[in-house]
């Protein structure tokens, strides 16, 4: 006992426990617009990068849905880690959708850039988890190996999911990245999620804003399933 | 190489960090019930024209009073009801297509079929060519190769590559133009429909593969016209465009006049993406500083030039917008606004038109050029209100001033035409920024208009009854409120009963929104105000009422209830009881809530070995005897099995929003840990109460160290303090005895 609250004070130590979240302090970053590329690119490790949008049908327009495109062209970047990010608006995937997502990944694979997976971003309410949850097994069953799988998440996904559809994505998503904000702001309450989500039983990261706030609860770096933060920048 | 029209956007886009998501709702948006806020928030629109609106939505709104484009305002789709929206304040999303398929639609059984909902729709072009090939005589084999390698060259909408345009439309175009060439001798067709079919699908061969795409010996004059054209479609897919432009050159005085207009306008596209080859750094990000102007001046010329020759070709519409990314590359401003203001004052073709160019006006000039730039004044008015957001401060550079009156002094020769709007942006400076609320009124109508309301109108009369509020006028604020909802359209409407709502709020008019034939119709509304600040007595009536729906009542009476218990009113929670229907409804009044049902809880399961009566029986015990160990327990233990703990209703909505004033409801929420820590600290309670109380109380902590039973703040020494005691004093409980750690 003694023993473990030893532990997480030394990891409590390790983490930084600085209230403002302070890009600098990370080298993970999701990335969705810019108007400048930010200095604190140059440190980056891993980037999740918007490329898509996939949107229903227009309204009272006949026809599937469509992807939108999003984000910066083809970079030139030659190391780190690079996931290819989607905002879905809808789970009813026409067929070209995916083939789309796989020829923008072969052609940042082709200008060199170390593409590793697809991630999706997509407003999965409790209620739907399950809905999700099979979507993205298909998903999954069409994904070239090659690709990992990550999909964001909601703080709430921890304490009003049914635990059961949750555990259905292991093995099924390589992560999580569970979002502490809303728009461009940390959500108020986020300490209140944080117990729940350290139980998650599959990889996940914790997504924090730039300039938003958090302090990591010690419960978090003791979970085996913690792989770290990304940061969403907001700015330059 | 390109349908008419289409896409005039593609290459606009390139390469450009878009900013759709503008602080927007695309990272999950709650609604937020207010209608004051002045910093920027995607999530929560409202129908006027407000700096915290998304600047795509203030554009919208004005070019809905210009009659151009109708602002949405259809039932929210069911995804945004669960959001907890109703019809004001909207998501950014809103504006653009909707998902209007039921959210409840079961998924697909077996994994492999949820991706894809139906079979692939047939695709014209692609049908054209396996025709058109057929009747030039290239076999079935070649086509269907061709087929697949175009398939995995997929491009998003607006995807920024030039390669996009090698498409199944373009080898459309070209094998037509091989099937119309009657003096073309049939092995030369034959050759250059295969070459054409084999540049589908790729766009980086080198130069010695690009040889090979191209038949050799074609030796007839229009054959050699079009190897000459593949030669430079091939150069400038590839990026050689030195070679591309010497190739589609030598087909200016081409008697073909596909050819001639075809090469023109790539000759024109080919300097452009000359100059702009640089133009991006290896982050992707654009350097415009490393634009090669000189091309680029060329390629306006080129371009110009081609629009005057086919005022309506081919690729007139492709030709205009990538005069536009012209104008963006080459850092012109006034002209790139110019542009925008001519296309927003035309009716748009369809949705997505307009949502595309609304989407390229927002990214490319709205959200990063300055206002001087500007003379159209719907641009003018959407720009300035932005720089109005955060009371008119650069909260992203030195925190200064960033509009002044001057500004918009300055600004008024450009709104001659629209005298109200400039009025209207004064106001808005007035109020927004100067914070002055006498200043404001001055700028604005003191009349209420005799019709249907314009969003500028109604924006003016907005911003007219909240001068009136900041000047503490409740009463004429609330009097202009109930003028204008009969004149209202739907968004504004809606956005009437939350202001309304908001106004007998803070007068301390509660209960005037649940009269008979109070305007404020607003399920949404209606159940916040219940649950955040009606009383018993307010609750008890609308638990009751007969006008209300059946869901008021039941939100009501479950609000009742609940504080009625977790606010000590015990005796008040027995009588109520009495009003819960018979039978009792199993679905909750909202889907995602608890129901009624949690009145009914009998503490049979015991989980923890611990055992408790029914919640009716609990509180009855505590109306006896507040302290009651086993009581508190209990109640506890009603909390912890229900996931009460944090429960909504135990907390308020921030400040300035719907429902955040003081509640009617007497007494402080009830927490789990004050329960255990009183049962702790009762010397005469039992020994089995003690320690569950400290066993809970441990447990509170785990495994996080944060407190998950309530607000309290425990030092780590006095939790290890309720271990020992526990582990000594206890040792032989089963409690005792199940725990090894504490947190």
């Amino acid at each position: 006992m003694r023993r473990l609250v030893l532990l997480a004070a030394a990891l409590l130590l390790a983490t930084p426990a600085s209230a403002t979240v302070d890009a600098t302090e990370h080298d993970a970053f999701w990335l969705w617009a810019g108007v400048a590329p930010p200095p604190v690119l140059s440190q980056a490790r891993t980037l999740y990068i918007l490329q898509g949008q996939i949107d229903p049908p227009p309204r009272g327009g006949s026809g599937p849905a469509r992807m939108i495109a999003q984000g910066i062209a083809v970079p030139r970047l030659r190391q780190g880690e690079i996931w290819l990010a989607y905002r879905a608006h809808t789970l009813r995937w026409p067929p070209q959708i995916l083939p789309t997502i796989l020829a923008q990944a072969r052609r940042w694979k082709q200008a060199g850039n170390p593409v590793v997976g697809i991630q999706i971003d997509f407003d999965a309410r409790t209620r739907h988890l399950q809905e999700y949850a099979s979507f993205l097994r298909g998903l999954r069953a069409q994904l070239p190996p090659e690709y990992r799988l990550s999909i964001t998440g909601l703080m709430d996904w921890g304490s009003n999911a049914d635990p059961e559809a949750i555990n259905q994505l292991q093995g099924v998503v390589d992560e999580v990245v569970v979002q502490t904000y809303q728009g461009r702001h940390t959500i108020p309450s986020y300490r209140s999620y944080l117990p729940r989500i350290a139980r998650l039983t599959l990889p996940f990261r914790i997504g924090l804003v730039q300039d938003g706030e958090w302090e990591a609860p010690d419960s978090l770096a003791a979970s085996p399933w913690f792989r770290g933060y990304v940061v969403f920048l907001l700015r330059p | 190489m390109i349908r008419r029209g289409l896409l005039p956007m593609v290459l606009l886009l390139s390469g450009v960090g878009i900013q759709a998501a503008q602080a927007s709702g695309d990272f999950g948006c709650s609604v937020t019930w207010s209608l004051k806020q002045d910093g920027l928030d995607g999530c929560n629109n409202l129908p006027f024209l407000s700096p915290a609106n998304d600047s795509r939505v203030n554009l919208r709104l004005l070019l809905a009073d210009q009659g151009l484009a109708p602002m949405p305002d259809g039932p929210p789709s069911q995804y945004d009801r669960e959001m907890g929206y109703a019809l004001v304040p909207f998501p950014l999303d809103r504006l653009g297509p909707q998902d209007e398929a039921p959210a409840d639609v079961p998924a697909a059984e077996g994994g492999d079929t949820a991706v894809v909902e139906a079979p692939p729709a047939g695709d014209p072009d692609r049908a054209a060519v396996a025709e058109l090939a057929q009747t030039i005589g290239v076999s079935p084999e070649a086509v269907t190769s061709a087929a697949t390698e175009s398939s995995g060259n997929l491009f998003a909408t607006g995807e920024g590559s030039r390669c996009a345009s090698n498409d199944d439309a373009a080898a459309r175009a070209f094998l037509q133009q091989l099937v119309g060439s009657t003096d073309l001798p049939g092995p030369e067709r034959l050759s250059l429909a295969r070459a054409r079919l084999a540049m589908l699908g790729s766009c980086s061969w080198d130069e010695a593969q690009r040889a090979m795409l191209v038949p050799a010996g074609v030796q007839s004059a229009p054959g050699k016209q079009f190897a000459g054209y593949l030669q430079g479609a091939a150069a400038f897919y590839a990026g050689d465009f030195p070679q591309a432009s010497e190739a589609f050159k030598a087909l200016e005085g081409s008697g073909q006049p596909w050819l001639q207009e075809t090469a023109r306008y790539l000759e024109a596209r080919t300097l452009l993406n000359q100059a702009q080859q640089n133009a991006f750094d290896e982050m992707g990000y654009p350097k415009l500083e490393n634009v090669d102007r000189a091309v680029l001046a060329e390629s306006e010329k080129a371009f110009e030039a081609y629009l005057q020759a086919y005022p309506s070709g081919l690729y007139t519409a492709s030709a205009r917008g990538l005069l536009r990314r012209i104008y963006w590359l080459g850092d012109d401003p006034t002209r790139l606004a110019a542009a925008y203001a001519g296309l927003l004052g035309k009716t748009p073709a369809d949705a997505a038109a307009l949502d595309a160019l609304v989407q390229e006006t927002d990214n490319k000039l709205l959200v990063s050029r300055r206002s001087a730039d500007v003379t159209d004044p719907t641009l003018l008015a959407v720009m300035d209100l932005m720089v109005m957001r955060d009371k008119g401060v650069d909260v992203g550079g030195d925190g200064g001033p960033i509009i002044s009156l001057d500004t918009l002094e300055q600004q008024k020769q450009h709104f001659a035409d629209r005298p109200d709007l400039h009025a209207y942006l004064v106001a808005a400076y007035q109020f927004y920024v100067a914070q002055s609320p006498d200043e404001t009124l001055k700028s604005l109508p003191d009349t209420v208009p005799t019709g249907a309301m314009s969003y500028l109108e109604f924006s003016r009369q907005t911003l007219r009854g909240f001068a009136l509020e900041a000047k503490g006028d409740w009463a004429g604020a609330q009097a202009l409120w109930l003028q204008l909802i009969p004149l209202a359209r739907p968004l504004q409407r809606a956005q009437l009963e939350l202001a309304l709502a908001m106004n007998y709020e803070r007068d301390g008019k509660l209960a005037t929104v649940f009269e008979p034939g109070s305007p404020v119709k607003s399920p949404e509304i209606r159940r916040i105000l219940l649950r955040n600040l009606a009383g018993q007595g307010l609750l008890r009536q609308q638990a009751k009422a007969a006008d209300a729906t059946e869901d008021e009542r039941r939100t009501a009476l479950f609000t009742l209830l609940y504080k009625d218990l977790m606010r000590g009113h015990y005796r008040g929670f027995g009588t109520d009881l009495a009003l819960l229907p018979d039978p009792l409804p199993e679905d909750p009044s909202v889907p995602w809530d608890q129901s009624l049902t949690l009145f009914h809880w009998d503490g049979a399961s015991a989980e923890s070995d611990y055992t408790c009566p029914s919640i009716r029986e609990i509180a009855a015990t505590l109306q006896k005897s507040p302290e009651n160990p086993q009581g508190l327990n209990c109640l506890g233990e009603f909390v912890l099995r229900n996931g009460l703990d944090f429960y909504a209703l135990d907390h308020q909505p921030g400040e300035q929003q719907l429902g955040s004033t003081a509640t009617q409801f007497p007494g402080k929420a009830y927490s789990r840990l004050d329960g255990y820590m009183k049962v702790m600290a009762d010397g005469k309670a039992g020994r089995t109460d003690r320690a569950y109380a400290l066993y809970r109380a441990i447990n509170c902590f785990a495994p996080s160290q944060s407190n998950g039973c309530g607000p309290q703040e425990i030092p780590q020494n006095q939790r290890k303090q309720w271990f020992q005691t526990l582990k000594s004093r206890y040792g032989n409980t089963v409690w005792a005895k199940s725990l090894k750690y504490y947190w």
